[in-house]
């Protein structure tokens, strides 16, 4: 028997579509989806390899459980049963803030909703977050604050038309292909790209002009770009007169920001700073491009504002061609986030403390929802340590890989008195846990992912859950053994979903059949929001934020010379649980390294593939060296992917005060010889 | 060679009866929107009996699968192999003419002087039955430039020319041959003004179109007088997404690994080829081409140098194919005009 599914790419934010090529109960191959107004026909070599680690032999396919610090496979009853009766233990014993659940970025909207509603309804506890934390959970603040939603303002379609295109702690060609790809084209169309990274990327060989700041100086290098664009009369009067507010206190707190003074925090030549400044604000149609590098510092939710104020100087907000692309890092990040998987909101980003809101939710679901917001990921793991938190229910997340310094996570977990862990693959965390539950990827379910461009779009079921059950099945029956039965039909999940979320009213599997549908979708008949913000942005008046450079929590010293940045590799996704476990992939990238400037290698005396000891103040690691002019002197950059080299144990857990991001992209290291 | 002719309600008749033939009858159809992909229409889904433009993958997607298995492993040390054979019977119809010429091509490499056993197998019970193009696929397609369409030549069973009242038909083999005379009930002589016509959609088809010299391209790249330029833009275009390779209806190359649970498991074959860097490495790291345009230029100087030389012609075949899935927007039949116009001195 032969089939092909149409379904959404598993791995990062961008939501490319392809058809699983399965043939009698094997996925052989995956063909890109030409109709697909995403991808158009396109695939990155993750997406070309996406149907691999499907079927592959570490599956995880009974449900774990934990005796006597060893694993035994056990039945779907004995394991449901006992993790209900674990549930109630300590929901009695503790009251329900002591446990927290930790929804997926990678399960579907539907399964985040049930997550949500399961923690809220079920739990009856506030305390349900996922890893947006660690990744835009300073989007969603930042731009909230500025515009009045915190996601992206205009469509991928709009970028190969851009006459500038300023990227700034985002690598489109490794981190989101097939943007990558419009970004290509928006070059090939004649447009300027500048691209400011600490990291010589390879866009910044096709750029206009390539700046290379110090990692954590951005704030700095954007307010410059501000006071020169003042002070040269670029900026957009009409806009900021009739679409803002606030436009004098940001004046003020940009006047300390000559380029000449911002050179010196960010190493970067005045020169570059103004002909930046020149370029995006003279382009008629301008957009600003970010993802991690800009949201994983403590400084994260005043990145995004300082990028906020400069495109409404600018005018460059708020119609087409311009706007704000946060490149979101996974499949659906951006849904769970939407699915209300946070501790402040319901789905469709609904305050929790709101009465009438609470209200709506409690007569939907017949019970009494808790008043308080919950604990974000970050403030989990201190009050696991604590002893306050004593439950951990996860989906679809390897903390101890992703999370910033592992040692201190590990602690946390240990701490738990229960902790179980939905997996596809037993990773570090699942290693962790009382239970493991083996849950199914994204070719065995029906559902829908949210891309970064706000699109929702449909996930197929192409093979039968090699578990017997799918990560909603599970919650379904574990909330059942807890006295709530659940609506377990992905398709009646999305409408009640949609009933409750004034943003998503019109979402439906039969509206989003065919191209998807892009959000705010207010109504039944409403067409979808490709552009946010036209004529008025949600909030009303943009508002204008003052935000001034704070370094980050740890600057190199004496001791630890080195500034670490991390991040992520073309061909792996996150830790590595599934593109490791495709040939091609793993050949490509197999070990950990850390990339450093010649003349920092040669003042240590190494070279590219010798062994270093890379050392900060919370763990060290052996990786190989790869000498590169890619970053510049001082600074040194590790990729993240690997659970047998990880990187994580090195970075530093300090975070934003707003978002609690996790400060992944500045720390201080040493490099030792060995 | 006389043609026949087939009419529309004919053609139905005769693709109903094929399929009780076979195992699996391998047609156009159509996905969701206007994507067209092969699929056994025998089992399901509806076929495309003639259609415009080319399905999204060749039919190589048959017969060398993105991943496929090769046998099975049982036990460790003295354990047990036994082969996966797949010998279904599968016809395979409305085949474009560029897709035709890759299967000639791929047939040599494959069945002449080594034999891949998986590869003969699916060969020795495959049909193919060639839809021949009244206009061109796309814009990124360039068969007549190359020489590889409308019509096919060669490597067909049996070949189909639309025309407005019906098909011509011919026979590429003995095979087709013998079909045609099973069904001859369905066939009638063709007529002057049938040939006519089909002449005439055919040199529309062709209008603007000049052949390209590849003899002289092939040439120029051996000679190593390509600018260094081109490549270099090229090197930097790509990101390594493997579309090409995996899309090409001539791409040949593949890896093995073992799949394993325990002491049993599967060894598979996939994909794999000129882009990535991991496909040439040595051990200890060595490459022997460290630049990542070079990587590219293997794919190209194949291609468009090597099997001229081999083969007498390309083995680019003009689908169109890699360039539509670029994303790094590189195109094949740019750089046979960058590369002739561009010789170094």
């Amino acid at each position: 028997m032969m089939k092909k599914v149409l379904t959404t790419c598993p791995y990062c934010g961008v939501g490319c579509n392809f058809y699983l090529d399965v043939r009698d109960e094997r996925i052989v191959g995956v063909i890109p989806a030409k109709s697909n107004p995403v991808s158009k026909g396109y695939l990155c070599v993750k997406g070309w390899h996406a149907h691999e680690p499907v079927q592959h032999p570490d599956r995880l396919k009974k449900p774990l459980l934990k005796e006597n610090g060893r694993f035994k496979e056990v039945s779907w009853d004995t394991a449901l049963d006992y993790v209900a009766k674990r549930l109630k233990g300590i929901k009695d014993k503790y009251g329900p803030d002591s446990l927290a659940v930790c929804a997926s970025a990678r399960c579907t909207n539907e399964e985040n909703y049930l997550m949500m509603k399961f923690a809220r309804a079920v739990l009856g506890t506030n305390n349900v977050d996922h890893c947006a934390r660690t990744c835009h959970a300073a989007t969603v603040s930042g731009l909230n604050q500025s515009f009045g939603s915190g996601a992206s303002t205009n469509s991928y379609d709009e970028l190969p038309y851009m006459d500038c295109i300023l990227i700034i702690g985002s690598n489109p060609t490794e981190a989101h292909p097939i943007v990558g790809w419009r970004v290509r084209t928006a070059i090939d169309n004649g447009a300027k790209v500048i691209v400011c990274d600490p990291r010589r990327i390879l866009p910044a060989e096709s750029a206009e002009l390539y700046i290379q700041q110090y990692p954590g100086t951005d704030i700095a290098l954007i307010n410059a770009m501000i006071n020169f664009i003042l002070k040269e009369n670029l900026h957009d009067k009409e806009f900021i007169e009739k679409r803002t507010e606030g436009f004098d206190e940001l004046r003020q707190a940009v006047s300390d920001y000559t380029p000449e003074s911002a050179a010196e925090i960010t190493g970067v030549e005045p020169e570059a700073i103004k002909k930046a400044a020149r370029i995006y604000a003279s382009s008629k149609k301008a957009c600003i491009m970010y993802s991690l590098g800009m949201t994983e510092h403590t400084v994260g939710t005043n990145n995004i504002i300082s990028m906020a104020n400069l495109a409404m100087v600018t005018g460059h907000v708020g119609k087409e061609f311009s706007g704000l692309y946060p490149m979101r890092g996974q499949n659906n990040v951006q849904g769970a986030c939407d699915m209300g998987a946070l501790p402040n909101v319901f789905s469709g980003y609904q305050s929790v403390t709101d009465g009438e809101v609470r209200k709506k939710f409690e007569s939907a679901w017949g019970v009494k929802l808790p008043e308080a917001a919950g604990l974000t990921l970050t403030d989990m793991m201190f009050k696991a340590i604590e002893g306050k938190l004593k439950c951990f229910y996860i989906i679809g997340e390897d903390q101890v890989r992703t999370d910033p310094d592992t040692h201190m996570i590990e602690r946390a977990l240990k701490s738990l008195e229960f902790l179980v862990v939905h997996e596809i693959f037993l990773t570090e965390t699942a290693k962790l846990a009382d239970v493991v539950l083996p849950g199914a990827s994204y070719a065995e379910k029906e559902g829908t992912f949210t891309c970064a461009e706000r699109r929702f779009q449909r996930v197929r079921r192409a093979i039968e859950p090699i578990s017997g059950k799918t990560d909603g099945d599970i919650i379904i029956e574990v909330s059942k053994r807890l006295g709530y039965e659940m609506e377990s039909e992905p398709s009646k999940i999305c409408d009640e979903m949609a009933s409750l979320s004034p943003i998503y009213s019109g979402v439906s599997f039969e509206r989003i059949e065919e191209s998807g549908l892009q959000w705010p979708v207010p109504a039944k008949d409403h067409p979808g929001t490709p552009v946010v913000h036209l004529g008025q942005f949600r909030r009303g008046l943009g508002k204008f934020i003052p935000v001034t450079h704070k370094p980050p929590a740890e600057v190199p010293d004496r001791e630890y010379p080195f500034i670490l940045s991390t991040g992520r590799l073309l061909f792996h996704y996150n830790t590595g649980t599934m593109t490791t476990r495709v040939s091609n992939l793993l050949r490509e990238f197999p070990r950990n390294f850390v990339e450093i400037n010649p003349d920092d290698a040669k003042a240590i005396g190494i070279r590219s593939n010798a062994k270093v000891k890379v050392v900060t103040r919370r763990g060290e690691l052996v990786v190989s060296a790869q000498v590169t002019d890619k970053v510049k002197r001082r600074v040194i950059w590790m990729p993240f992917h690997y659970s047998n080299e990880p990187t994580n144990v090195l970075t530093n857990s300090a975070f934003d005060p707003v978002c609690r991001t996790g400060e992944y992209k500045a720390c201080a290291a040493k490099i030792e010889k060995i | 060679m006389n043609k026949l002719f087939i009419t529309h309600e004919d053609l139905k008749t005769f693709v109903e009866a094929l399929k009780k033939t076979c195992d699996e009858f391998i047609g156009p159809s159509r996905q969701h929107l206007n994507d067209i992909a092969f699929g056994d229409v025998k089992n399901d889904g509806e076929i495309l009996l003639n259609y415009d433009g080319n399905t999204i993958l060749s039919p190589r997607t048959f017969l060398l699968p993105q991943t496929e298995t090769l046998f099975e492993i049982k036990g460790s040390i003295g354990g047990k192999v036994s082969s996966i054979e797949d010998k279904k019977s599968r016809i395979f119809y409305g085949v474009r003419p560029c897709d035709t010429l890759a299967l000639s091509l791929m047939r040599r490499f494959f069945l002449e002087g080594i034999v891949d056993r998986p590869y003969q197998d699916k060969m020795e019970n495959a049909t193919f039955i060639t839809l021949a193009c009244a206009k061109p696929c796309s814009e990124r397609s360039f068969c007549r430039e190359i020489g590889s369409g409308p019509v096919a030549k060669k490597g067909f069973d049996i070949q189909l020319v639309a025309i407005n009242r019906g098909y011509l038909v011919e026979s590429g083999s003995k095979k087709g041959g013998a079909i045609l005379r099973k069904y001859k009930k369905l066939f009638i002589v063709s007529t002057p003004s049938d040939i006519k016509e089909s002449k005439r959609i055919l040199k529309d088809f062709a209008k603007e179109a000049k052949p390209i010299n590849y003899k002289r391209l092939a040439g120029i790249m051996r000679d190593d007088l390509v600018k260094e330029s081109v490549w270099d833009d090229i090197g930097l275009r790509c990101v390594i997404c493997s579309g090409c390779i995996t899309v090409c209806p001539t791409c040949s190359c593949f890896s093995v690994t073992d799949r394993m649970n325990g002491t049993s498991g599967v060894r598979v074959r996939y994909c794999d080829g000129c882009p990535y860097a991991g496909f040439t490495r040595m051990a200890g790291g060595a490459m022997p081409k460290p630049d990542h345009k070079d990587h590219i230029r293997r794919f190209f100087e194949h291609k468009l140098n090597v099997d001229v030389e081999r083969y007498g012609v390309p083995s680019c075949v003009g689908c169109g194919r890699c360039i539509e899935t670029c994303p790094g927007n590189i195109s094949i039949r740019k750089f046979i005009d960058d590369a002739m116009a561009s010789v170094k001195k």
